[in-house]
């Protein structure tokens, strides 16, 4: 695609880790969801996206409506999910902007890079750049663009408030996880058992707790001597007496 | 800003969605009569397509229509857009169900 915007778009999403809105951002919009995010902030406060703090803006639409004045150009522009006007500023000493002028009329597709000015009630953008759209898959581009990473910045404002929770919520699993039978001979059962989360206590793991969590698969007789045999290989040692053993790979 | 008139972005299928409403269908040209055109809608389906009196014709093979949904499958032109002879329609009827379906909050 012709245009630098997914790059910037995207990679600012993933990048911003510590969800503060960077003020260099540039997120891709529809009419819609500019209209939106102004009606969920406040005045004092920045333009908010899903959250994420919003300065730059890229738009596409049709051209409703275009004007010129010694000083600025004005466009109303329409995306299909609204209308928004659209100022720049004349720079007289850029000449490809004026040569870009002559495409910029009603009925084409544009692209604006600008950003967003709120004054009294109304709100317009102010572009830094207004190009006409060549290739039309860019329109399709912009759209899913901004479905993406309207998503993509949803997903981590819902991620945020539950990593508290994140570290507690496996702790049950271990437990009820040997129950189930993982295979291997009775040494590599017993080994993974005292590897397990219950491994980690001071004292390791108590012979009879291996039987048990082995579910009735392997005698004592069988655990011990597995057991034994793990000691001599330099995987357990023994620990407050004879019946606890801990892991050395822990 | 005004974003109480919407125009969504249909294929020939959603099209039945909007009877009577405004909306922006993309199609391909299989032909025109001079007062109406065959367009084929990215979901492949066949809309014929009233032109607008007095509006230049469209001039390439992929035309953005806006227009008046009369039914399924008939629509009438207030203006379209020249969309080129290079459109990748798969991924905008991709679009379009995004846009109606999952998504919809942030296009109308």
């Amino acid at each position: 695609m012709p245009t630098p915007t997914g790059a910037t778009g995207a990679a600012t999403g993933a990048a911003g880790g510590r969800g503060q809105g960077r003020p260099d951002s540039l997120v891709p919009v529809t009419v819609k969801m500019l209209q939106t995010a102004i009606a969920a902030s406040n005045v004092d406060d920045g333009l908010r996206v899903n959250g994420e703090e919003v300065h730059n803006i890229t738009l596409l639409g049709k051209i409703i409506e275009a004007s010129d004045t010694a000083t600025n150009q004005v466009y109303t522009l329409d995306d299909g999910t609204g209308t928004v006007i659209v100022k720049q500023w004349v720079d007289a000493d850029d000449a490809d902007a004026s040569s870009r002028k002559d495409e910029l009329v009603v009925g084409k597709y544009a692209r604006v890079y600008g950003h967003v000015k709120q004054f009294g009630s109304d709100t317009s953008v102010v572009a830094f750049s207004v190009r006409p759209v060549q290739d039309h898959n860019e329109v399709t581009y912009h759209f899913l663009e901004a479905v993406y990473c309207n998503s993509h910045n949803a997903q981590r404002a819902d991620a945020k408030p539950a990593a508290g929770t994140a570290y507690a919520a496996p702790s049950s699993a271990p437990a009820s996880a040997p129950a189930v039978d993982p295979g291997g001979s009775c040494v590599d059962q017993a080994k993974a058992i005292f590897e397990g989360p219950d491994g980690r206590r001071d004292e390791g793991v108590k012979i009879d707790v291996v039987v048990q969590q082995l579910n009735g698969r392997f005698t004592e007789a069988q655990v011990r001597e597995a057991v034994e045999h793990l000691v001599n290989e330099g995987h357990l040692y023994s620990t407050i007496d004879d019946d606890h053993f801990k892991s050395t790979n822990l | 800003m005004d974003t109480s008139a919407p125009s969504p972005r249909v294929n020939g299928e959603l099209m039945g969605r909007f009877i009577g409403k405004k909306v922006l269908l993309v199609g391909k040209n299989e032909g025109t009569d001079g007062s109406t055109m065959t367009v084929r809608t990215p979901d492949e389906k066949t809309v014929t397509v009233q032109l607008a009196a007095g509006s230049p014709a469209p001039a390439t093979a992929y035309v953005e229509f806006e227009g008046i949904v009369d039914g399924a499958g008939a629509m009438t032109e207030t203006s379209h857009v020249d969309f080129g002879d290079n459109f990748d329609m798969y991924t905008y009827n991709e679009l379009t169900k995004e846009a109606n379906g999952r998504s919809q909050a942030l296009f109308m």
